[in-house]
């Protein structure tokens, strides 16, 4: 849901990507769209393997093109068209207008380089400051993003901090070029769980004070709930509900998202019980869906739903997911087009 | 880094230590002896000789002399190049073979650095497929075939390069149309290694996250490659490079005879063949003292580029 | 959308695949490599057949034909016999190829020899004079066709064999057929000559390879005797008989196909022999190193290092010097060469597996280190072995061919077995007008070095696709 009169920070239109493997072709991304809006934190949430790093690495068109590639679809960031931008102006986007950070921040960054190197490259890169106006920028970052002592440490090597550090210092280099839109793909996932809430709490707190949109891209339910004010839940490369945070936890209306929350295990469980997995496995992918994809694994799942894919429709209240029904208190209900509840 | 220096440090002596000890005894617990293939002489002659050259003593007796005079640099006289010393030879023909052994070095880091590293970022291109065949014959062509054909077609045939004398410039340095052929030959297996080694750590390097991280900020893709992908490329062509100088210094041997360089190689091969004790030692000596240092000071780059090893 | 769905609505799960298997497919994908198994396939297979490939060519691979000296490939010569000894009721020793037959013909011509001694000073003809007695002539005219000279040298023994046409005159200058000599010398040279009417055929009649009878020229005799006669032409049962060879000879006269099918006998048995032994001084050595670790480890890994600090080369050429070249000293000698190598990367390989827990749960299931090493350390390291292995393999090749190269070829029973790399020597020597000596060999032993090196690439590929950087 977009607000009237204010234009979205990103746009992605029935976004089609795919790979061409020694297996054959697998259709990573089959009509994906949603929206960010200016200062808007959105969750994207789904398996491994649902396309959401895929979705969210074309932004910055860092899919590598021999094997993959976008069959269809537009990716509009305040109103332009990235994908079909010339190589040399997408690098002005990337890490200038939209920055990305990754999973594994014991890898990201380069061991051979100093970190005041890495990220000063960042900011000449894309502003007119001159070397020294650029440490003095990166040394600000650090201790923005909680470094200790940054002045000392900038010129550190990675190795020579931890892996909580280290994602610091990761969101330290993609903010310093002041981006509008921060994507970040699983950056709690390697760490442990005291660290999460750290970062997590760094990007909130840098998330506000910039006035940034942020994307965060996870599997984890529980990472979305604290830091996300809209989600969108993804399945076997498309969107399968979208819905505003509080909203989707209260009410999942499709039967992915009911059954994803379902089987996290809570504190307040009672001994014993056992826990819930969804079963089956995701589908491959060599073909686009022509039915529902998640079919195979739903107990809810009727011959129409093996034959027919679902659209991603509104309810009467605007939220939106795919599926043939709705559930509401336990009870399946006709999912009409736009129409009555 | 210190210690890891110091620990390498330490396997200079021993190295030496074994690497003497062997040879000497290899070659002198083989039958015969230097003199014995010269014409018949008389008793005392050959008591005569044997005493000059201090061949009367017992092995050990002989070994613990030749230490001795190691130790003061001194490699002894040359049994068969009458009234020369060993360091004497080594020091006229020893820079001739240092020469072609750097250019031949350079020539194949510098081809075969830029072919694996365009090979490497443009894997399955045409470049690559045509420069990895390329280098595929440089490994299975032995030197002593390439040489000679290159001489016949370039040298023979073309007449653009000369192909079996060596007139010296300055110093060990000749003219440098002397040069090129043999550089060519000696440097072509070690160009192809490299060339394959490059592009393997290259695609190793692509692969990595942290280019990814790079590709995000926006960096341009030479930027990516000089900057980012290269120092972790390089790492195992800097380990190569120890071996690869002790087969520099053994394809020495065959090139220098083809193009008849009056180097140490060619007195290595002669000496043994001719039984000529000391110079055959010397030479081994002298080559396994460069392949000790050589190692070393690949050590020490590769702690060098390499931070974590640096800083740990 | 393809996954079958049974009964209970879950998916059936894909097959699991084991390592080898999966590296066999993969490998299979690889043309490069697959065309390298078949060039490698059929090198090897011609070089075991190397018997009876000669015998299909008709040589043998130690005979010379001498007197045909080197030519090029596809030079067609009648068969040299060696007809002396053939009696009725014996065993008839000629070759393979010709024991099957029931008639063999052998037409042959008188030869007329007449030896002269040609002097000459400064370069002009000094005096031409028949070596046995008679007058010295002025002059002496040769003509070529079916006259051909030998120059004999200071033994008698005839060498090279000429056909030209030259005057020799007294105090002319020497004429140019007689190539580059001295300002001054004595040559002593044989005028053989076919006496046209001296043709005789000789016929043998075999049975089973016995001989049944001997004929000369239709008439029954008892012994063949050839002395100072040429064979023109040989007939068994009608059939004309010649030999050709395929890739030419070399300087003595011996097919160069048949020696380079032999000669790849003997590098490719060093090759596989001397990469056999530093297999096993390797992998073990690397098993112990990486499984003990602690002390031990460091110390084993500190003589390797020691080691590895040695020029290998040189100690291999004093080996071989002062201590014979015989074909099993080879073997030792480039075996130690390459067994630092193999385990160092043994125990690289040992070393990370040691962390997985499928080997803790072997040693918590209480089997003992050896049985851990052997059962489960071992297989996994053969991957990478495999590998290791293929590509050592035409390293020490190239190794062998360069000792002889040098001139430490291989040796047995005091004579030596030409390798390729000798095969090459030979060729280089032999200089460019006779190329075919160093093109074919080169050639034989390029191919199959390229042939192992890509087959170890795509072996590598095959079982580690990361390394690959494919998606």
């Amino acid at each position: 849901m977009s607000e009237q009169g204010a234009q979205p920070v990103l746009e992605l239109d029935d976004l089609h990507v795919r790979f061409k493997t020694d297996g054959g072709l697998v259709h990573a991304v089959n009509g994906v769209s949603y929206v960010v809006n200016e200062g808007e934190a959105l969750g994207v949430v789904g398996e491994s393997g649902c396309g959401k790093s895929v979705t969210n690495m074309t932004v910055l068109r860092l899919i590598p093109t021999p094997p993959g590639e976008v069959s269809s679809g537009r990716i509009n960031y305040r109103g332009t068209n990235l994908l079909e931008l010339s190589a040399k102006e997408i690098r002005k986007v990337r890490g200038g207008k939209i920055a990305m950070i990754f999973q594994d921040p014991m890898t990201c960054l380069n061991p051979f380089l100093r970190i005041s190197k890495q990220l000063t490259e960042a900011i000449l890169l894309h502003s007119d400051m001159t070397p020294e106006q650029a440490r003095q920028r990166a040394i600000e970052e650090l201790d923005r993003v909680g470094i200790p002592d940054p002045a000392g440490r900038i010129d550190s090597y990675p190795h020579e901090f931890s892996g909580g550090m280290r994602q610091r210092v990761m969101i330290a280099m993609a903010l310093c070029t002041d981006p509008d839109l921060l994507i970040a793909d699983e950056p709690t996932t390697a760490l442990d769980v005291t660290i999460q809430a750290q970062i997590l709490d760094v990007l909130r707190r840098l998330q506000a004070e910039k006035g940034m949109s942020l994307v965060l891209i996870t599997h984890d339910l529980a990472v979305v709930a604290g830091m996300c004010s809209r989600v969108v839940v993804m399945y076997a490369g498309r969107i399968v509900e979208e819905a505003p945070v509080d909203d989707l936890f209260a009410d999942p209306r499709h039967p992915y998202t009911s059954a994803l929350l379902a089987s996290v295990p809570r504190l307040d469980d009672p001994l014993g019980r056992h826990l819930n997995p969804i079963e089956g496995l995701p589908p491959k992918l060599a073909e686009e869906p022509t039915s529902c994809a998640f079919a195979p694994r739903c107990p809810h799942a009727e011959d129409r739903c093996r034959r027919e894919l679902p659209p991603l429709a509104p309810d009467a209240d605007g939220r939106l997911h795919a599926c043939f029904f709705r559930f509401k208190d336990g009870e399946k209900l006709p999912h009409t087009d736009g129409g009555q509840a | 880094m210190g210690r890891y220096l110091f620990k390498r440090l330490i396997q200079v002596p021993v190295v030496l230590f074994v690497l003497v000890t062997l040879s000497f005894f290899m070659v002198r617990l083989a039958p015969g002896n230097p003199f014995s293939g010269e014409k018949k002489m008389d008793e005392s002659v050959q008591q005569a000789l044997n005493e000059k050259y201090g061949l009367d003593a017992s092995m050990g007796v002989q070994y613990l002399r030749y230490l001795k005079r190691l130790a003061m640099f001194d490699l002894g006289p040359s049994y068969k190049q009458k009234g020369l010393t060993v360091n004497e030879i080594i020091a006229d023909k020893g820079p001739v073979s240092a020469v072609l052994g750097l250019s031949a070095m350079i020539v194949a880091l510098v081809l075969g650095l830029t072919a694996g590293v365009i090979s490497g970022i443009r894997q399955n291109s045409n470049f690559d497929y045509g420069s990895m065949a390329v280098a595929m014959v440089g490994l299975s062509v032995p030197t002593f075939v390439v040489g000679p054909l290159l001489a016949l077609f370039f040298g023979l045939y073309l007449g653009w390069f000369p192909t079996a004398r060596y007139e010296r410039l300055w110093g060990p340095i000749p003219y440098p149309q002397y040069l090129v052929l043999p550089t060519i030959t000696l440097a072509l297996p070690f160009a192809a290694r490299i060339a394959r080694l490059t592009r393997a750590g290259m695609l190793d390097v692509i692969n990595q996250d942290y280019i990814r991280t790079a590709w995000a900020k926006g960096l341009r893709e030479r930027v990516i490659v000089i900057r980012h992908a290269m120092r972790g490329a390089m790492l195992p062509v800097v380990s190569f490079l120890g071996p690869a100088v002790a087969q520099i210094l053994t394809g020495s041997l065959v090139v220098e005879q083809i193009f008849q360089i009056p180097g140490i190689g060619t007195e290595f091969v002669k000496s043994a063949l001719n039984r000529d004790y000391t110079l055959v030692l010397g030479t081994v000596i002298l080559f396994g003292v460069l392949l000790v240092l050589f190692n070393l000071l690949v050590d020490v780059i590769y702690g060098f580029l390499d931070p974590r090893i640096r800083y740990s | 959308m393809s996954d079958a769905t049974n009964s209970e609505g879950t998916q059936e799960i894909e097959q699991g695949v084991s390592l080898y298997a999966d590296a066999w497919r993969r490998l299979k994908k690889n043309k490069m490599a697959m065309t390298s198994v078949v060039i490698i396939t059929v090198m090897g297979a011609l070089c075991t057949l190397a018997g009876p490939v000669a015998d299909w060519v008709g040589v043998s691979p130690t005979y010379g034909f001498r007197w045909i000296r080197a030519q090029a490939p596809g030079f067609t010569h009648v068969d040299t016999l060696n007809l002396s000894g053939l009696t009725v009721g014996s065993e008839a020793n000629v070759r393979e190829r010709y024991k099957g037959a029931s008639e063999v013909v052998f037409e042959t011509v008188d030869r007329e020899i007449k030896e002269f001694r040609l002097t000459w000073r400064r370069k002009k003809v000094k005096s031409i004079s028949m070596t046995l007695g008679a007058k010295p002539v002025d002059e002496l005219q040769i003509e070529g066709g079916d006259v051909y000279w030998q120059e004999i040298d200071a033994d008698g023994k005839p060498i090279g064999e000429k056909i030209f046409d030259a005057a020799l005159k007294k105090k002319d200058p020497l004429p140019e057929v007689f190539g580059e000599r001295e300002r001054s010398g004595v040559i002593v040279f044989r005028q053989v000559r076919e006496v046209p009417d001296g043709v005789r055929a000789y016929t043998v009649k075999l049975d089973d390879g016995q001989v049944t009878s001997l004929l000369d020229n239709g008439e029954p005799i008892e012994e063949i005797e050839i002395e100072g006669r040429i064979v023109k032409r040989v007939l068994a049962d009608g059939v004309e008989q010649t030999i050709t060879h395929p890739l030419g000879t070399d300087l003595s006269g011996r097919d160069l196909f048949v020696r380079i099918l032999y000669g790849g006998r003997i590098s490719l048995l060093v090759g596989l022999v001397a990469t056999f032994v530093s297999l096993l001084i390797g992998v073990v050595y690397g098993a112990i190193s990486g499984y003990a670790g602690g002390r031990v480890d460091a110390l084993l890994m500190a003589i390797v290092d020691i080691l590895y600090g040695i020029p290998y080369m040189f100690l291999v050429i004093l080996l071989l010097v002062n201590f014979g070249q015989s074909i099993l000293m080879l073997f030792f000698a480039l075996g130690a060469v390459q067994w630092l190598t193999m385990a160092r990367i043994v125990r690289g390989q040992v070393l990370s597996l040691k962390q997985k827990e499928f080997v803790e749960a072997a040693r918590m299931s209480g089997s003992s280190p050896a049985s851990i090493m052997f059962k489960h350390l071992i297989p996994n390291t053969l991957g990478i072995v495999v590998v290791y292995t293929t590509l050592t393999v035409p390293a020490v090749i190239l190794q062998e061919s360069f000792l002889a190269f040098i001139g430490l070829t291989v040796e047995w029973e005091g004579q030596s077995l030409d390798s390729w790399g000798a095969l090459v020597k030979a060729g280089s020597d032999a200089g460019l007008t006779r190329s075919w000596l160093l093109v074919w060999p080169s050639l034989a032993m390029a191919v199959t070095l390229f042939g192992m090196n890509f087959l170890g690439d795509g072996l590598r590929d095959a079982f580690d696709p990361q390394q690959r950087g494919r998606t």
